[in-house]
Formats: structure tokens, sequence, C-alpha cells
């Protein structure tokens, strides 16, 4: 079993359905040591080998990233997913590496649509005064702020108003990588 | 006679040879040197010359001893910690209703007539009369402001004097970026350097993030179009 036997019972699945369904502003779950710890090892290892592409859009971004083969998660994985967010959709994965000086910031010209993001962290050890989270914002002054710990996965649905950035790394975490994948659905 | 004394004359209504009172207020603040004419004429010339964007950092542009005063003084006031997806630092009210003597005498000298001709003829631009925002912004450690290019509000002039020493591996320095994004120049913040650029699509800049046990003390803000 790659996922924690706790997310494949029927009831949590439910639970968790109920809980972002309840949840009105912005609804977001988190779901911590998601994978079993071999399958998170395994995972991780696999994504630090991996090459990633450094991008910068100096008014949007400067980080690096890698799009994910299909068969990065295994089938089980992605059907767990997929029940989790309800949908059947094919699911495309990008990995994301941030490191000292890098961001993504709020633009005008990348709003994004609205849809659901599944977040799977692989940050350990890092520190909250490294910066590196990822915030959803509303405009109206609300926020969330989703945790930054290995083996946690993510699950926020964003309406047309909420939009996300990932603060500025700063020089407090000059030596680390601030790894994640984001999944979204097509 | 210099362009920049017909202008005075011609801004406050005397005539050819009269005495221009509002150079005094020039003479109080800043040093003697800015305000030779042939400083200014190359200043003027080199203003619209710079990459990537028009662009000027005067060192030792103040009186040194009303630098200080008005550090003293700024270091008085209260400063408030701001932090967005953009920026992090602590900045002080704008000075507009601040009720310290030294700081508003600053203030009212960046907002007088004298000085604003002084920057227009400096920088070929026209701003509103009577107007500008002004603040302190104190970078410690792990601040920053992230590329943007201050379009907002019909700002059309930001400045800046800075009233820190900061050494490259302090961090805290400007930097300017081209239309590609690429890092054309970067400035170094020195004690009573005034820096200012034009703002416009392309006036791209950040101030990289401070590392370390220093301040990077700043006074600064805006002029705007009428």
């Amino acid at each position: 079993m790659p996922i924690n036997s706790v997310y494949q019972q029927e009831d949590t699945v439910k639970r968790i359905k109920q809980e972002l369904k309840k949840q009105k502003q912005m609804p977001s779950v988190q779901l911590f040591e998601f994978f079993t710890p071999d399958v998170y090892h395994q995972l991780k290892r696999k994504l630090t080998q991996l090459t990633y592409k450094r991008s910068t859009e100096l008014l949007h971004h400067r980080y690096a990233t890698k799009k994910l083969p299909a068969k990065f998660f295994s089938e089980e994985i992605i059907e767990a997913i997929q029940r989790l967010v309800n949908t059947e959709k094919q699911i495309k994965f990008t990995a994301y590496c941030f490191s000292w000086k890098d961001y993504q910031v709020l633009h005008d010209k990348k709003v994004e649509k609205p849809g659901t993001d599944i977040i799977f962290d692989f940050s350990d050890k890092w520190q909250d005064d490294y910066g590196g989270h990822i915030v959803y914002v509303d405009g109206r002054g609300n926020y969330i702020t989703t945790p930054v710990q290995g083996n946690t996965v993510s699950i926020v649905k964003r309406s047309s108003s909420i939009q996300k950035f990932v603060q500025y790394v700063n020089n407090h975490g000059k030596d680390k990588k601030r790894l994640f994948v984001i999944a979204t659905f097509s | 006679m210099f362009p920049f004394i017909k202008l005075m004359l011609r801004t406050f209504g005397y005539a050819e040879g009269q005495d221009i009172p509002e150079m005094h207020l020039l003479n109080f603040w800043l040093a003697p040197q800015y305000l030779e004419q042939i400083t200014m004429q190359r200043l003027r010339e080199e203003f619209q010359k710079q990459k990537p964007f028009p662009h000027l950092s005067l060192q030792h542009f103040f009186h040194e001893a009303r630098l200080e005063e008005l550090k003293k003084a700024i270091d008085e006031e209260k400063f408030t910690q701001k932090t967005s997806d953009l920026f992090s630092f602590k900045q002080t009210k704008d000075f507009f209703n601040c009720k310290n003597k030294v700081i508003k005498a600053f203030y009212d000298f960046l907002r007088s007539k004298a000085f604003m001709v002084y920057m227009e003829y400096l920088t070929g631009l026209k701003f509103k009369r009577n107007q500008v925002d002004l603040a302190a912004t104190l970078y410690e450690d792990t601040d920053f402001l992230l590329p943007h290019d201050d379009r907002l509000e019909k700002r059309k002039l930001a400045f800046m004097t800075y009233l820190s020493n900061l050494r490259k591996r302090d961090g805290g320095t400007l930097v300017l970026y081209n239309e590609k994004g690429k890092a054309v120049k970067k400035v170094l913040p020195l004690a009573n350097t005034f820096c200012f650029f034009a703002v416009s699509k392309h006036s791209l800049h950040e101030i990289e993030e401070v590392v370390g046990k220093v301040q990077r003390l700043t006074v600064g803000g805006w002029y705007h179009a009428h």
C-alpha cells in the first residue's frame, strides 16, 4: 500500500469531502503522513534526482520546475487522489524546487482559473523563518498558509477570487531546497 | 544666462538680475557642487543617457550636518512591519503629518517649488506642485523588495536618500533591470546618496535582500504627474 491506510478508508474519504464542502471561504484540508514512510522516501529520492529547469519571469516568479512523467506516481496513488477530489479527469503533476532568492508573486496577468490544488510537500526540516510558504489570499484580507512539512498533502479549492503566491525564500534557508509537487486536472 | 537660473526667474516671476531668495533654500540643503552650472548641465545630460532607464545616483548630495540631524530624527520615529508577496520591511507613516521639526523641514524642502524646479531641470520631467509622498524605510536581515516597476497613482519620479552604509556582502543594493530582465546596474547604499529614477513601464527594479545584522535605512518617495 503506497498510501497511509487511514486515507484509504471510505469513512476518512467521506469526512475529507465533507470538510471541503463545509468550509465556505477558502476550503482546504491537510493530510499528514499521506504516503507510507517507504513510499515517501522513495518518491523524495526520485524527486531530488530530477533535473529541474530554472524559470524566471521577474514580475511573477523565480524558481526551478519539472513536469513529471505520467508514471511518476503509481496507478494506485492516482486513483486514491481522484477519489479524494471526486474526479476522473487526467492529473498532471509538476514538481517545484525553491531555493534562496526564489519566489512567486501575485500578478494581474497570471490569474488562475477556479479549480482545486493538490500540493504534495516533500520539504523536510524546513523552518518557518526561511519563507517559502504557499499562501492563498482572497483579496479581502483573508488568507491561509499551507504547512511546509514533508509527507503532507494539502487540498485547496480555489474560487475565482482566490489566488496563491509562494513567499520569498530568504538567506536563513540558503542551503536548503523547498520541494513540492502540484497536481492539476485536465 | 544659465538656463536653470532663467527657469527659476520665470517660475518665481523675478526680473533678470534680481536676487532669487528661493536659491537660499537650495543652498541650505544641498552640497555646493550640486548647484554649480557645469555639474547641473552634466547631470541633466547624464540622467537621460543612463541605462537601463533614466536615473542618477548622487553621492554627498545634502550638507552632511543636515542629513545627520535628519537621521537622528528618523531614528526616533515609529516603524511598522510591512509584509506582502512582494516585500518585507519596516516603514514609518507618510511624513505629511509628521510633528518632528527636522523631518517636517526636510519634507517641506522636498515639496518646495524651488527643489521641484531643480529636479525638473535635472530630469526634464514636470511634477504636480506641492505634492510629494515621503516615508522612511528600514530593511534588516531577510527584508527585501522583489522586482516591480513602481507604476501607481501617477507616480513620475521615484527617489530615495540613503541614511546608512552597506557593504556588497550585506545585500540591500538597488538593482535596475533592462527590458529583457537582465540586471544592468546595482546601486550600493551609501549614506547621503540621493538616488532617483523616472517611473515608467521600463523602470523595473528590486531591492536585494539584506543579509546579516545590518540596517538599510532610507527616506524616500515619489513626485507625481499633474
